[in-house]
């Protein structure tokens, strides 16, 4: 007998290929928390898979990791609890790839996740803490720096 | 730009400004809420400096606490006192300079509306009312006054009477400095214990507007019977604020209306609006508006930030140092509508062109000297025209 309808039994997927040609089989439900690639779909432009020439693999891996987990819709506070520990991340640069790769696939929460994990660490912290926590080069020469100083005294009381 | 664990990094740490696009870094700027961490941000380096100038961090975060700010159409800023407006030229260089000029006023509005403070009255005088009932008796200057904890205090203002309960009055005031935080207000409806019933002759709902006068306000034009009406009219002002409609409770309370968010009174005038009466006057049945008491809540902001009129709208005022305002004796002299008037004076202006040094005077007590004691007696007669 024919059935009616789609009758697709596999939910659809979609296949992403990261910049060091690693495929990851995706179902669209979790692959649309991007919306770049949400915008791809819907035009039709996914056969064969989608080039992402900016992620790396391993990239691609925890995005999909958070993305997998925001698609199931948990509990709040699971989700909360998945998300500190998402981004508890000893070395920088995975974090900065992975500010890099949400804003490139425009997946919201995990732009705001990561990007607030950046602020936290400027937050609180004195000028030489945070030059320290991003190795950054004091360039001032002393007169300019006690100058910037002097202006909001306020906020230096180091 | 790819990205990636392309090489080893000797260090694990990295400067994301270099690393992050624009967009991506400036979100993270801002999520820097505290006026503090964009300071101690901007002084980093040269390209973290020049991040948050160029971005303007330090007005987003003044926007996103008061969104009254968007009233500003520049700043004007001087460095030694002097009150020379700069030179906005058309090069980059001036660009570049105006830029880092609104950087810095507006890190200090900043600091200013995020600081901690204890709340007080803020109110310096009265402008007026939109009518009187019996003036001077019932001027709005009573309702300066803290209530007499004497249980017959005649303190209060009364507006006119109307036929129409739904005709609007409003108490117009000035508040001590060009900028105030204001977080809440006070007011106290009248109860005529005089009258049989003690009616209490509050308003339905009220309503505030924040701003600032068109024309600088002569000394003589205020609180007087003979303009009311004109001078309150809102042709007079411009309003940078409007706040919901609060009911009014019929009672003989100090009411506490908490606005939704401090709100910075640009330009030190407040429109206090009674909307809707309910209480007609046995006597000859037109409804009234009566008050014993307001106070305006909040915090004057630093002395170093002022507002001034511009022909396109108003322009905020940074001078480090504070002016002496006795120094500034060409000021007293006329109410010339043209000169860019400068209001961080206007209140102090007030006192000196009145009654000799109003400085430090108490407010209830010059009021008492200017316009006589409130009623303290009762008519003997009953159909008094108290109301």
């Amino acid at each position: 007998m024919a059935s009616a309808g789609s009758g697709d039994e596999k939910a659809a997927t979609v296949t992403l290929i990261s910049s060091d040609n690693e495929h990851f089989e995706v179902p669209e439900a979790v692959a649309t928390l991007s919306q770049t690639i949400r915008h791809m779909i819907e035009d039709g432009c996914t056969d064969g898979g989608v080039p992402l020439p900016n992620v790396t693999g391993r990239i691609l891996a925890k995005v999909l990791e958070y993305c997998n987990k925001h698609a199931a819709a948990s509990d709040k506070d699971e989700l909360e609890k998945f998300d500190k520990a998402f981004v508890d991340i000893d070395d920088q640069a995975t974090l900065f790839d992975l500010v890099m790769a949400a804003n490139y696939l425009d997946i919201r929460g995990m732009l705001d996740l990561t990007c607030q994990t950046i602020a936290d660490m400027i937050k609180g912290k004195s000028v030489e803490e945070i030059r320290e926590t991003f190795n950054i080069k004091n360039d001032f020469t002393p007169e300019e720096e006690a100058e910037i100083r002097r202006e909001n005294q306020w906020a230096f009381d180091d | 730009m790819g990205m990636g664990m392309g090489e080893e990094e000797e260090e694990d740490r990295a400067d994301f400004l270099q690393w992050l696009g624009p967009d991506t870094s400036a979100i993270v700027f801002t999520l820097l809420h505290h006026p503090a961490d964009l300071a101690r941000a901007s002084a980093v380096s040269r390209s973290w400096r020049t991040f948050v100038i160029a971005n303007q961090f330090s007005k987003i975060q003044c926007l996103r606490v008061c969104p009254e700010v968007s009233n500003f159409t520049s700043i004007e800023a001087s460095s030694s006192g002097s009150d020379v407006k700069e030179d906005v030229g058309s090069s980059a260089a001036a660009g570049w300079e105006n830029q880092k000029r609104d950087h810095r006023v507006y890190m200090h509005l900043s600091h200013s509306l995020l600081s901690h403070y204890n709340s007080r009255n803020c109110i310096i005088r009265c402008i007026g009312a939109s009518s009187t009932d019996n003036f001077p008796e019932e001027t709005i200057e009573n309702t300066l006054e803290p209530i007499d904890h004497v249980e017959m205090s005649l303190s209060y203002w009364s507006s006119g009477g109307q036929r129409d309960p739904s005709f609007p009055e409003c108490l117009i005031y000035m508040l001590h400095s060009d900028l105030c935080l204001i977080d809440e207000i006070k007011i106290q409806p009248f109860q005529a214990f005089f009258q049989y019933g003690s009616p209490i002759y509050s308003a339905q709902y009220v309503r505030f507007r924040m701003g600032y006068p068109k024309l600088p306000l002569c000394p003589e034009q205020l609180v007087s019977d003979e303009n009311e009406g004109q001078l309150t009219a809102d042709d007079n002002y411009t309003w940078t604020y409007a706040s919901p409609e609060f009911p009014m409770l019929q009672e003989n309370v100090a009411q506490s209306f908490k606005l939704p968010h401090a709100v910075v009174c640009i330009g030190g005038v407040v429109k206090i609006e009674l909307l809707g009466r309910i209480q007609k006057q046995a006597i000859d049945g037109l409804y009234y508006v009566c008050v014993s008491h307001v106070q305006i809540l909040g915090n004057p902001l630093s002395q170093e930030l002022s507002v001034a009129p511009r022909e396109n709208g108003v322009v905020l005022k940074y001078h480090p140092e504070p002016r002496r305002s006795i120094a500034r004796c060409s000021d007293l002299g006329g109410e010339d509508g043209s000169s860019p008037s400068n209001w961080h004076n206007f209140a102090t202006r007030i006192w000196q062109s009145g009654t000799g040094r109003g400085i430090g005077w108490n407010q209830a007590l010059l009021s008492r000297l200017l316009f006589g004691p409130p009623l303290q007696l009762l008519e003997e007669d009953d159909d008094g025209d108290i109301s």
